[in-house]
């Protein structure tokens, strides 16, 4: 119980003691910028350099961590703002409406811009037509053909695949001619 | 061009049995071009109503499956199609028993007039 007072004893008095030296340094490192400031030397610069380009490269250690924190900042931004969009909440859209005039006013651009547009391509030629709505059900609801007239046709379909399979080539001369070459 | 289009519009109208308006309005439901029959719902041309599908298709587009392209809706009496074509959006709303796959097949037949037309909208402020 004694030893662990006595640590913690001795461990505020090194607290102390640090931050006295550090202060001291402090001080000290101070003191001396303060009185090389006003005075000409070889160490004195001969152009005026801004602070802040000045101490920029001198810090290597500590460099990782102040000069980030902006980059840092903006980056937790930018995911936070990724990770908003990208979540679903139906709930917090709520209703959209246009007002009425905002309507009517857009309305009226889009009726001038379309009518000074340029004529659209024209749609692609089919080779098959379409037939409107009420001539198709029109013609779909005529009688079919009568019969006498489906029998002509089919024994004509019938007589023409006889014909054009009994087409033969008969050759009467060879087939390989000699040119008259000399 | 408005006119040309709108005849167009109408002979694609006729081409599909069931179907009963095809409409081009902007994200917020508001037409540039639309080819309406007398049998089209007049709750489902308001623009409150087209444009509930901009939103719905940006949190459709989160679910992990890519953009979304087409929200398909049925109802009792009524099927609505609507074709993410942003800042474009093309609503075709038919009978129940429409043929869908021929409304989908009107897409491609729409899409080269439709340059002009989000061109216009992303001109107006």
């Amino acid at each position: 119980m004694q030893s662990d007072e006595e640590d913690s004893a001795l461990h505020s008095c090194f607290d102390s003691l640090k931050s006295a030296v550090m202060g001291c340094c402090y001080s000290i490192c101070h003191k001396e910028n303060d009185t090389q400031e006003n005075i000409v030397n070889e160490r004195t610069h001969l152009l005026e350099v801004p602070e802040q380009t000045q101490e920029t490269p001198v810090p290597v250690a500590s460099a990782s961590t102040p000069p980030r924190k902006p980059d840092e900042q903006s980056a937790l931004n930018r995911i936070l703002h990724e990770t908003a969009t990208n979540v679903i909440d139906v709930g917090a859209l709520g209703p959209y409406a246009l007002e009425p005039g905002a309507y009517s006013e857009r309305v009226r651009a889009y009726t001038a811009r379309v009518a000074l547009a340029p004529q659209p391509p024209p749609p692609a030629p089919r080779l098959l037509a379409d037939v409107p709505h009420a001539e198709r059900t029109g013609l779909l609801a005529r009688p079919g053909l009568p019969n006498g007239d489906r029998d002509l046709i089919t024994n004509a379909v019938k007589k023409a695949a006889a014909a054009i399979s009994e087409l033969r080539v008969e050759h009467h001369e060879d087939l390989v001619v000699p040119f008259r070459v000399p | 061009m408005v006119d040309d289009l709108r005849k167009y519009l109408n002979h694609l109208l006729e081409k599909v049995n069931g179907l009963h308006c095809i409409l081009i309005t902007d994200r917020d439901g508001v037409p540039l071009v639309r080819s309406v029959t007398e049998r089209a719902p007049q709750l489902a041309l308001r623009p409150n109503f087209i444009s509930t599908f901009g939103m719905a298709t940006d949190q459709a587009s989160k679910l992990g499956l890519g953009r979304n392209k087409t929200i398909i809706s049925m109802y009792s009496s009524y099927q609505v199609i609507q074709m993410n074509k942003l800042p474009l959006v093309i609503t075709f709303i038919g009978s129940d028993n429409c043929n869908t796959g021929h409304i989908l097949s009107l897409e491609s037949q729409i899409e080269p007039f439709l340059k002009d037309l989000a061109a216009i909208v992303a001109e107006t402020p």
